[in-house]
């Protein structure tokens, strides 16, 4: 990696540090300020808060059906990544390690579906769904995610195989290991910061999406978001600043254990 | 090899427990739709509110007390007339079980067969509804009357509108709002403006849309805001930000109630909008009977009381009588008018696309 | 030359399409065959359920029509949608690099441990719900949030700003958004640069600025290429934000579609309005590339 020294004071680089940091703290103010309207005992939306109070974080309990769809956005998001990372192993070993014709259309087919307006991707899918019959069912949702996250893991996949040395696998090969050995003991691990990046994204993008989930749901199969979009949409309190600061802390959470312990970060940055 | 290993023999134990876990939480959660879907059987009654503090005061008092007395599970979602007709449209197969919105939308969904006539001889309560409530020969069990009308902020506004027209005077640029077209008070303010571009009656002017939705785009010249919510609209009646706002009784009465700086205008030259809001029952709906009986603890004297009281509206029960405060907020019964929802609810995508024309 | 000789062929060294490609056809298959079936299948029944009519049309009829693309194309309010979607998807993009370009720079130039901060900040701004980070900004913009209150603290405004429900609240949410994947793939372009360019190039007499002009900044065209065109891509699909903080005087081009489909249920019109702006966001990608790599010379 290459980094530079101190640049030079002069007024190009003052404009960019002032730029970059000014842009950071634009970043970050609306969840800090989200998380002191959590703790403010105010109905309104106000500042300053006058009050301390943990009562909105309690009130996260009378979300309409909060239970039953963060139970389903949960199984949802985990089988999906699961699937979804499993499909990306195997494809993108695929990519990496051969070379057939047609090789790059293949991968931007395959990366294709996150361009994709997402709209266009929950229409297309209701509209196939209830032509084959299976529509507003968990299977249909899971289906629709599965579409949604794919080109996460595979990307990421990618660039975990592209970067990572053969020679290791090969010499296990020679030292007469199966193929399946080999993947399962020498190259599998060294992907694990492309798994475990891939996996985790795919899990928080299909457990936070909304456009393509409210297409597919109806009455009792409804998705977390969903569910927390409707409160808004109908409440004035700050109810929702409490469940935002509440996730944030817990994807924070999430994504400090995984650099920690399996340096997804530095990996995909390389 | 080995050393290499040694460093990562510890992480790979936990990857193949995690894989493991893994794999058992997979088939929990393969499991889950059977959750969902086996829950369905036993006793569960899937219902459809209306929005806002009209809902909420279903979800509060009435709720709980069927839930416990039926021992059934309630499935609750909100929504507004529009989308639950075009629900109605696409679950035919497997609807709700009850639906709230209002005369709106129920003679548009009986005429298409969506809607089935409700069973009275089911439910007690039915004889203590009022007639003007019962709409459309039983189609639709009324609760409540939703009385629509200017609401002003008492410290910007002085005095009380007295006519829809009120809106369109040039001293109130940017000082009013109107509902979306999605919302049926946004249906509503169409059909009013037709009464002030035509000068007819309400009767006659409702049939004239070109003339409602031209009189309607003249509102852009006074900085017309749309909202798009209930909470948008009370916040800027409530703030002052915009004084002047058509919205429902129903969902500003307990906050006006709470001291809020909002009243409603009691007289409009064209009249106030009423819409009663009941509960339909689609058809193929599978739980009829705690259908009803979720119906007829909604027709129970003591919750029709707590509409009467919470809501400040008009509500279906013959015995409660609007007490001195309710009829001070409602005015005039005779200036509230009703409007041809057959008509306009057949129009409403012509409509709809018109309005989306000139406000969007 | 001789017809009748037959071709040897032997089964150690031939090499056939199946022991050429046969490894890669079985790891690829399951995940073709996923998106073959809910992926490919129902995009073309979008594409054949535009051209077609239903009830709501006025006339009925089983035969493809382009009915809906010419309605599409010929309504006011959709080319109104579509011109502020565009404009709002332009003012996100150059925004957005305004402000990530710098991030990027300043993650090349300081230590190891600050950096690793801010990367965690963008990732996990990355990983966060839409819905949560868009309510952060109405917490902030309304008019008792918190940027009305400072403002009014400082004394620079007596009354307070109107943003909410607004093309500005919009552009905001969506600069926010796009920001982690505007900074990441220019980070990356950067990281690749090797260090010993930029001195020379300050060695030779070149300031900071003209260094960053003429040589960092082209070299890190491929990223900006990828960080732009996700940010447009998203932008001009944009839903939730517009929905969450916009109002029906600035709704962009999916809602209208969604509108079609879930309120109105003009299916065929609903899958018009949503090939239409797909296939526009494409040519318009398409166009920038080649404008990219004609003008700018840039590989990407």
């Amino acid at each position: 990696m290459q980094t530079s020294k101190a640049p030079t004071k002069n007024s190009f680089n003052y404009a960019v540090s002032i730029t970059a940091w000014l842009a950071l703290i634009f970043l970050l103010a609306p969840v800090l300020l989200t998380a002191i309207v959590s703790f403010n005992s105010s109905f309104f939306i106000e500042f300053p808060p006058k009050a301390f109070s943990f009562k909105w974080y309690w009130n996260i309990a009378n979300i309409a059906a909060i239970g039953q769809s963060t139970l389903i956005s949960l199984s949802i998001a985990f089988v999906a990544a699961l699937l979804c990372t499993t499909l990306a192993i195997a494809a993108a070993l695929a990519i990496a390690r051969y070379h057939f014709p047609g090789k790059v259309l293949m991968t931007a087919f395959l990366l294709s579906p996150i361009t994709m307006p997402m709209v266009a991707v929950g229409i297309a899918l209701i509209q196939f769904f209830i032509l084959i019959g299976t529509a507003f069912t968990w299977y249909s949702l899971l289906i629709g995610h599965m579409v949604l996250v794919i080109a996460y893991p595979i990307r990421t996949l990618l660039a975990s195989l592209t970067l990572m040395n053969p020679s290791l696998e090969e010499a296990s090969l020679s030292l007469g290991a199966s193929k399946f050995m080999a993947f399962w003991t020498v190259t599998l691990p060294q992907l694990k910061p492309g798994l475990i990046s891939g996996f985790l994204f795919a899990f928080l993008i299909s457990f936070d999406n909304y456009p393509i989930s409210v297409f597919l749901v109806r009455g009792g199969l409804t998705t977390m978001p969903i569910e927390i979009f409707n409160y808004i949409a109908q409440n004035l309190d700050p109810t929702p600043a409490a469940f935002s600061t509440l996730y944030v802390i817990i994807v924070s959470l999430i994504i400090a254990f995984a650099e920690r312990r399996y340096r997804i970060i530095s990996y995909s940055i390389k | 090899m080995k050393d290499i290993n040694k460093k990562d023999s510890a992480p790979q134990r936990l990857t193949r427990r995690q894989i493991l876990k893994g794999v058992s939480a997979g088939i929990f959660a393969a499991s889950a739709p059977w959750v969902t879907t086996s829950a369905r059987a036993a006793g569960q009654l899937t219902v459809i509110l209306n929005q806002g503090l009209l809902a909420k005061l279903w979800i509060d008092e009435l709720n709980p007390l069927f839930e416990k007395e039926t021992g059934a599970k309630l499935n609750i979602q909100q929504s507004v007339t529009g989308n639950m007709l075009a629900m109605l449209r696409t679950q035919k197969d497997d609807p709700p079980d009850l639906m709230q919105f209002s005369e709106a939308g129920v003679f548009l969904a009986r005429d298409n067969g969506l809607l089935r006539q409700i069973d009275k001889s089911k439910i007690p309560n039915w004889k203590y509804m009022s007639k003007s409530f019962d709409v459309a020969d039983g189609f639709s069990a009324g609760m409540i009357d939703a009385m629509n009308t200017i609401f002003y902020n008492t410290n910007e506004q002085k005095t009380s509108p007295t006519s829809w027209a009120y809106l369109w005077d040039p001293a109130n640029k940017g000082r009013i709002a109107i509902p979306p077209i999605a919302w049926n008070n946004g249906v509503r303010m169409v059909v009013t403006a037709a009464q002030i571009a035509t000068g007819k009656p309400l009767a006659q002017a409702q049939y004239e849309i070109e003339a409602g939705i031209a009189e309607l785009a003249k509102l852009k010249k006074n900085d017309v805001r749309v909202y798009s919510g209930a909470p948008q609209a009370l916040q800027l009646l409530q703030s002052g930000e915009v004084p002047l706002v058509p919205f429902y009784l129903a969902f500003a009465a307990p906050l006006i109630a709470k001291g809020a700086p909002i009243y409603p205008a009691t007289f409009l030259k064209e009249g106030k909008q009423g819409e009663i809001v009941g509960f339909n029952m689609p058809t193929n709906a599978k739980n009829v009977e705690l259908a009803n009986q979720y119906i007829n603890m909604s027709l129970e004297k003591s919750f029709q009381q707590k509409i009467e009281n919470t809501l400040r509206a008009q509500c279906a029960h013959v015995d409660v009588v609007a007490s001195a405060e309710t009829l001070k907020l409602i005015g005039p019964a005779d200036n509230t008018t009703y409007a041809d929802w057959a008509f306009l609810s057949k129009n409403r995508p012509k409509i709809t696309e018109m309005w989306n024309e000139v406000f969007s | 030359m001789n017809p009748h000789i037959p071709t040897i062929r032997d089964p150690i060294t031939e090499i056939t399409f199946w022991s050429r490609f046969g490894g890669a056809f079985c790891l690829l298959s399951p995940l073709l065959l996923f998106l073959a079936f809910f992926y490919v299948v129902p995009f073309a029944n979008l594409i054949q359920e535009s051209f077609r009519l239903t009830s709501l049309d006025g006339q009925v009829s089983d035969s493809l029509t382009l009915h809906q693309y010419i309605k599409t194309l010929s309504s006011s309010r959709i080319a109104r949608v579509m011109e502020r979607t565009f404009s709002m998807s332009v003012l996100t993009v150059v925004i957005t690099l305004l402000l990530s370009y710098p991030i990027a720079l300043l993650m090349i130039r300081i230590k190891s441990t600050p950096r690793t901060i801010i990367l965690l900040v963008i990732f996990i701004s990355l990983a966060s719900s839409l819905i949560v980070r868009n309510y952060g900004w109405v917490v902030v913009l309304s008019d008792k949030g918190a940027l009305n209150a400072f403002l009014q603290a400082i004394g620079l405004i007596q009354e307070p700003l109107r943003m909410m429900y607004s093309k500005v609240a919009i552009v905001i949410a969506l600069v926010h958004f796009s920001i982690p994947s505007m900074v990441l793939p220019i980070y990356g372009s950067l990281l690749r640069q090797p260090r010993s360019l930029t001195e020379a190039s300050l060695s030779l007499g070149g300031n900071s600025w003209q260094t960053f002009r003429k040589i960092t900044l082209p070299l890190s065209l491929p990223g900006v290429f990828g960080g732009t065109v996700l940010t447009f891509a998203l932008s001009m699909s944009a839903y939730v934000t517009p929905l969450m903080l916009g109002s029906p005087s600035s709704s962009m081009i999916s809602q209208v579609a969604a509108e079609q489909l879930l309120v109105q249920l003009n299916f065929p019109y609903g899958s018009a309005i949503i090939v239409t702006l797909t296939v526009l966001t494409f040519i318009l990608v398409a166009f920038y590339a080649t404008i990219l790599r004609r003008v700018f010379r840039a590989d990407v």
